[in-house]
């Protein structure tokens, strides 16, 4: 469907600067999705990493606290969980990728010289264990954190830029086009339809001489 | 530089380590306790939000309630009973909707 402009000069000049501009544009659009897409695929696979070490790491980890339970009793576990001074904190800062604004997140846990919270007294070895699996997957989950997050908010810019190529390269570009055929072609019509009726005067004219 | 907090959500058996490491945890066991988690993960600052994959089964708007904002960043772990693949279903969705098709997941399952 072309856009409705009157079949004048003018108009089909302002039609074609539209037509380079969209064009312009759509070009400007796709290499950013490209590029988006380029950063997106690297996080994506940064993710699936660290995604499997975080799982096998956690899957290991998790069980010790059941296991520490076990053989410990409730009151005395959480009693030994309760009492932590561990104060994990997250340092967050931000990065740019293709003007998005992504986390960069950090794990810190704010002074404590060793990280069980307890005496050894009355606790197992299996909550140290346990304890000690999960303070070391502790800042890959982290990482894990932000990089999801990264490639959800990669995400949604991609999909909108995404969008708006589509809109220009499938509607814009060709409505202008078509737009720019029908007013060539109305012109050219005038044109040809002003010639016959002056030649048909010319023949008039001369009749009359003769 | 800010100082965010670490929230975790899940299973009573499965969140109860990360006391330990000082961060927030929120037991989850019915469903009609997600309501009052979301208000409480929306009212603090936190930083990171895990979800476990119990957690996330039980009230699945709960994951979903940052999407938009830059933080929290939220990730589900495994909960005590090992991964049912339930985060890599989510990243799957969120490359489906960005790309238009299943690019990464196909060849490796």
């Amino acid at each position: 469907m072309e856009i409705r402009v009157s079949a004048t000069r003018m108009q089909l000049l302002a039609t074609r600067k539209r037509l380079v501009m969209a064009e312009r544009g759509h070009k400007l659009l796709k290499d950013k999705l490209d590029e988006l897409m380029k950063h997106f695929l690297e996080l994506i696979r940064t993710e699936h990493g660290l995604r499997e070490e975080v799982e096998d790491a956690l899957v290991h980890a998790l069980p010790g606290f059941l296991e520490a339970r076990a053989t410990m009793s409730n009151e005395l576990m959480e009693a030994a969980l309760l009492v932590s001074r561990a104060q994990s904190k997250i340092d967050a800062a931000s990065r740019n990728i293709m003007n998005i604004k992504v986390p960069e997140l950090t794990w810190v846990i704010g002074e404590v010289q060793d990280v069980y919270p307890y005496g050894f007294y009355r606790t197992s070895a299996a909550l140290d264990d346990a304890v000690e699996g999960l303070t070391m997957i502790m800042p890959k989950l982290v990482k894990l954190a932000e990089v999801e997050k990264s490639i959800e908010l990669l995400a949604s810019e991609l999909e909108r830029t995404r969008r708006r190529v589509n809109a220009l390269e499938y509607v814009v570009i060709p409505n202008l086009k078509e737009t720019v055929r029908y007013v060539v072609m109305k012109l050219d019509e005038a044109e040809r339809g002003n010639l016959t009726r002056l030649m048909k005067v010319k023949e008039i004219v001369k009749e009359k001489r003769a | 530089m800010v100082m965010y907090k670490i929230a975790v959500v899940g299973e009573e058996r499965a969140v109860l380590g990360f006391r330990s490491l000082g961060a927030d945890i929120f037991v989850l066991s019915r469903p009609e306790e997600g309501q009052e988690i979301a208000v409480s993960l929306q009212k603090n600052r936190y930083g990171v939000v895990f979800f476990t994959e119990q957690a996330a089964e039980t009230v699945p708007e709960l994951v979903e309630i940052f999407d938009d904002q830059p933080l929290p960043a939220v990730a589900i772990i495994p909960g005590v009973e090992g991964s049912k693949g339930l985060a890599r279903a989510r990243m799957k969705k969120i490359v489906e909707k960005a790309v238009g098709a299943d690019i990464l997941f196909q060849e490796r399952g």
